[in-house]
């Protein structure tokens, strides 16, 4: 298996020389395989999602080098940075982060509102990811009036609508009791068989005990504590 | 001093883009000072962000001053009747001569801010923005004239006394007179004719050339084409071309094509000799910038669609003004 | 293409969305629109109005001058600028204003028929067009009605009666009729220079559609405006001169000076450019007060753009984590401050329409038009053009944009990373 993503000593620092200067991850190299689930695991603080919108080409390291699809990408400006992340990332936040007022459809659709693809197709797509995770009934619903469930099964629809090869999720389940958990786990999985790379940063250990995942990379204090590889096969 | 709401906006309009100007150099200074492209520092991405501001700031002003130019023609056009003897935005510029200054530098900050943008958008293309340092030195050259086309137009409506006998068209325009103008339209037609399509001509084959060999003199020479073209047009449009629109053996204005009475006619026409000829003419200017390695392919792909264009533009500009003087009934035989 | 139809398309809806929001700053906007608009409409369709009567004016006027002031003309002046070459028919004019302090106005009498005209080689003896009484500080007043003629009047279709043909008949304007009570066959009485009653018999009264230019007016005979103004009969007000050649016109009048030195000619084209420069520069007052409330509205624009609601932060957030760029969300403010430009320009537009066309300018009136108690409540000719609309759109929208450019960019470079810190 090749390696999609890749860091090399990254160090991310927010609001360097200031007094309010904080270390978020130091010297972090870690590897992603094509095709991996891989877990994230720490408690808040730990540097997990400062890694993650790292390796989503969010934000920039303050050193080190983050390669995606064998392209170094630190030092890259934000209008090409947009556009990798445009093509090869889909984002499930933890806030689900759907824009409120609008209908379920257009915040599915909305990612592909800054490209060249015609609205009729970004509509049939977003149909059709909807249909598989059983959501097309809420289509034109206003997002508050969806349950915490169909409001992430919605996040995860826009995360997909760009045809990601890898989807980055952050405390995906954060919101949401067992049993909607446990079917977003089951989202997720079907997604990895569809040969998504899949990145999930979590503390909840309901997900990184589940069998699908291959790998849980541990993260304390900004750095990486222990990788654990699960995939007995390899 | 004349208060005329034109004249107010106007001044308000430059005002506006003074302001601007100043404020983009002054960011410009900031950026191309402490510009490092390999930094990650926070100084660096407020830089970057900035840069966003400027460029945003110089596609206004761009916007702003194409509107100006118009709204300054139709200005000196409505005022006319104040002065004596104007028929029409001829005659108002003459009341005053500043105004054609004012006109000329106009034109001069609608082209350096098309080029700005231009690069810009050469720039943006690149991942290590080759051109950033060059794009906000040129700022600095772009905003004096923004200043002095603020104090020239000024000056042009400060010094303007209503009821001094001008010179209209008729006049200006006229064959008898002196001057550049008069000397323009007093041009001998047919070699004028001659000149105005070959000239177009050669400049039509140049583009075929630099689209087919990719060398740099054809780029040279396809932006110095385009000056020409452009100014041998002004010239034809004066002399002979409108007075085709019109009708008239002896009306050379160069502006009241834009009339309603001409069908608006002007607008095309001046619009893709401009456009047409900025396209001729950036291939060119962009063409040193070829050196730099990450932009070469992205500068020859841009020379190839804007050279494209600016052939089809040239081409509907000539067709448009060649269309009164093929299917006009009026000939200009004996003049 | 796509995608700006697209982010336009997003545009509207966020902007329908927070339509309440929005509804401020549009109404600011739309007002100052529509003051500006209403100047202009106004002020243009009276120079429209004046222009076009003034079409029919005779192209040069001789008035004679003493020690200053405008006096009465000889009519023997007549033959000698008959001798000018080039002239053409030369017309004795009769007019003059005439204070009544009974109804403590002003009115504007003017003699017809009877008028001797010389000509070369006509024996037409009709009323050549034209009076227009313009003397010494009219100008300034800017009384557009003050432009009239004959043939302006016959145009102008009276409503009732005819035109005085007889001595002591009169025809009279609306705002006469109305002041003094009377109408068709009833009468009016002057008091003449010498302070005897003369009584008139109306035999006419103008159509009020025609009250730019009538309102005020009384057309009497010739002889009767002799004997009203006590004015010895080889006099008139004024004498208007034909000129075969336009471009002649300064000629002759130059020559009319070197031979007469004690007159005054004045020419059509000066009378123009003297009622251009007047609603230029009147519109041209009120505008630079508006400036002022631009200014203001700039100040709220900037501030209601810098103002963005936790939400609205949040959504912008949202755009740029999920691959929105900073150019994309520029693009967005610009569509918005388009939107919001022209909204407010049409509703602005529409709001000054009718304001001055149909609701009679009421709003503005007073200040633009003059201080004559008879003025007329005339309804101006709808008369609008591009060069209007142009200049208040260049003079609004853009000062809007400006001030808009720098909050836009402030929420335009939000850190996608926000959202997934929140």
């Amino acid at each position: 298996m090749d390696i999609i993503i890749k860091t090399e000593n990254v160090t991310k620092i927010f609001n360097p020389g200031m007094s309010d200067e904080v270390k978020a991850i130091t010297d972090v190299s870690i590897e992603i395989k094509r095709g991996e689930v891989v877990v994230l695991k720490g408690p808040s603080g730990s540097g997990k999602t400062t890694l993650l919108s790292l390796i989503g080409c969010i934000t920039r390291p303050t050193e080190g080098r983050v390669i995606v699809n064998g392209k170094n990408v630190a030092k890259l400006q934000e209008r090409f940075l947009t556009g990798i992340r445009q093509k090869t990332f889909g984002f499930v936040f933890q806030q689900f982060n759907l824009i409120r007022s609008i209908s379920v459809i257009e915040n599915i659709m909305l990612p592909l509102y800054p490209t060249n693809i015609k609205l009729s197709a970004i509509k049939k797509r977003a149909e059709s990811i909807m249909e598989k995770l059983g959501i097309s009934n809420k289509k034109d619903f206003k997002v508050q009036r969806l349950s915490g469930g169909e409001q992430q099964r919605a996040a995860i629809a826009r995360s997909l609508i760009n045809e990601p090869e890898i989807i980055l999720a952050d405390e995906p389940t954060a919101h949401l009791d067992t049993n909607l958990s446990e079917e977003i786990m089951r989202i997720f999985q079907r997604l990895n068989e569809d040969g998504k790379t899949i990145v999930i940063a979590t503390h909840d250990p309901f997900i990184y005990e589940r069998q699908f995942i291959q790998r849980t990379i541990e993260m304390r204090d900004g750095v990486v504590k222990n990788i654990l590889n699960k995939n007995h096969d390899v | 001093m004349m208060l005329h709401p034109g004249v107010l906006s106007l001044i308000t309009g430059s005002l506006i883009v003074i302001v601007m100007m100043i404020y983009a150099s002054v960011l410009g200074v900031k950026i191309f000072r402490k510009w490092n492209v390999n930094s990650s520092s926070a100084e660096q991405l407020s830089l970057e962000r900035k840069t966003y501001l400027v460029s945003t700031i110089i596609n206004y002003v761009f916007g702003f001053v194409i509107l100006s130019v118009f709204l300054f023609i139709y200005t000196a056009d409505d005022i006319h009747r104040l002065f004596m003897g104007a028929m029409c935005a001829t005659g108002s510029l003459n009341a005053n001569p500043v105004g054609w200054k004012v006109l000329y530098t106009k034109m001069v900050v609608f082209f350096m801010s098309a080029v700005w943008v231009a690069f810009n958008c050469i720039d943006q293309r690149s991942e290590d923005y080759p051109l950033t340092k060059t794009k906000y030195k040129m700022l600095l050259f772009i905003a004096p004239v923004a200043i002095l086309d603020a104090y020239l137009q000024m000056k042009y409506f400060l010094g303007l006394k209503p009821n001094i006998i001008t010179s209209c068209c008729g006049a200006l325009f006229s064959e008898g007179g002196t001057g550049v103008a008069s000397s323009l339209s007093s041009l001998p037609l047919k070699p004028m004719v001659i000149i105005f399509y070959g000239i177009i001509g050669m400049f039509l084959l140049n583009a075929f050339i630099s689209l087919r060999f990719q060398n740099s003199i054809s780029k040279y020479a396809l932006a110095m084409l385009a000056l020409i073209v452009f100014f041998v047009s002004i010239a034809s449009i004066i002399s002979f071309i409108s007075l085709y629109v019109y009708e008239l053996p002896t009306h050379h204005c160069p502006f009241d094509i834009l009339h309603k009475d001409y069908y608006f006619i002007g607008y095309p026409i001046y619009i893709t000799l401009f456009s047409g000829v900025f396209f001729g003419m950036i291939t060119g200017i962009l063409e040193p910038f070829k050196k730099r390695l990450s932009l070469n392919t992205i500068i020859e792909r841009a020379q190839k669609k804007w050279t494209v264009l600016s052939i089809l533009l040239i081409l509907i500009f000539v067709v448009i003004s060649s269309w009164h003087i093929l299917f006009s009934s009026f000939t200009l035989k004996g003049y | 293409m796509e995608k700006h139809k697209k982010i336009l398309e997003y545009t509207l809806s966020s902007l329908l969305r927070r339509r309440y929001k929005n509804l401020a700053i549009i109404t600011v906007f739309s007002f100052i629109v529509a003051a500006l608009y209403s100047i202009l409409f106004l002020t243009h369709s009276l120079k429209k109005e004046a222009l076009t009567v003034l079409k029919e004016a005779p192209e040069l006027i001789v008035q004679k001058v003493s020690g200053g002031r405008h006096d009465l003309i000889p009519t023997d002046y007549m033959k000698r600028i008959q001798e000018i070459y080039g002239v053409g028919r030369i017309i004795p004019r009769y007019w003059g204003y005439y204070y009544d302090a009974i109804t403590d106005s002003n009115y504007t009498l003017m003699g017809i028929n009877g008028t001797h005209v010389l000509h070369s080689n006509s024996k037409d003896n009709e009323n050549y067009p034209s009076p227009i009484p313009l003397p010494q500080g009219e100008g300034a007043r800017g009384r557009v009605k003050d432009v009239f003629s004959d043939e302006n009047i016959k145009g102008l279709k009276l409503l009732n009666g005819r035109m005085p043909s007889n001595r002591k008949e009169c025809a009279i304007g609306k705002g006469v009729s109305d002041v003094r009570f009377t109408g068709i066959d009833g009468e009016i009485f002057l008091i003449d220079s010498k302070g005897k009653v003369l009584t008139f018999h109306v035999v006419g009264v103008f159509a009020s559609e025609s009250a730019i230019l009538t309102n005020d007016l009384i057309v009497i005979n010739k002889d009767d405006i002799l004997e009203l103004f006590g004015m010895p009969s080889d006099r008139a007000t004024d004498i208007a001169v034909e000129v075969y050649n336009e471009l002649e016109i300064p000629f002759v009048a130059s020559k009319i000076r070197e031979i007469l030195p004690d007159t005054r000619p004045i020419m059509k084209g000066e009378i123009i450019r003297t009622y251009e420069t007047l609603f230029n520069w009147r519109s041209g007052v009120i505008f630079t007060m508006f400036l002022g409330a631009l200014l203001a509205f700039c100040i709220l624009a900037w501030d209601k753009a810098t103002g963005l609601s936790a939400e609205e932060r949040q959504e912008i957030g949202i755009l740029k984590a999920i691959g929105w760029e900073t150019g994309d969300v520029l693009e967005l403010k610009f569509w918005e401050g388009i939107v919001i430009s022209f909204t407010s320009i049409l509703t602005g537009m529409i709001i000054a329409y009718i304001h001055i066309f149909f609701l009679g300018a009421s709003l503005f009136a007073p200040v633009l038009r003059g201080w004559s108690v008879l003025f007329p409540p005339f309804r101006l000719i709808p008369y609008v053009d591009l060069y209007q609309v142009f200049v208040v759109l260049f003079l609004t929208v853009i000062p809007y944009v400006a001030s808009t450019i720098i909050p836009s960019w402030k929420a335009a470079i939000t850190d996608p990373d926000t959202v997934m810190r929140g």
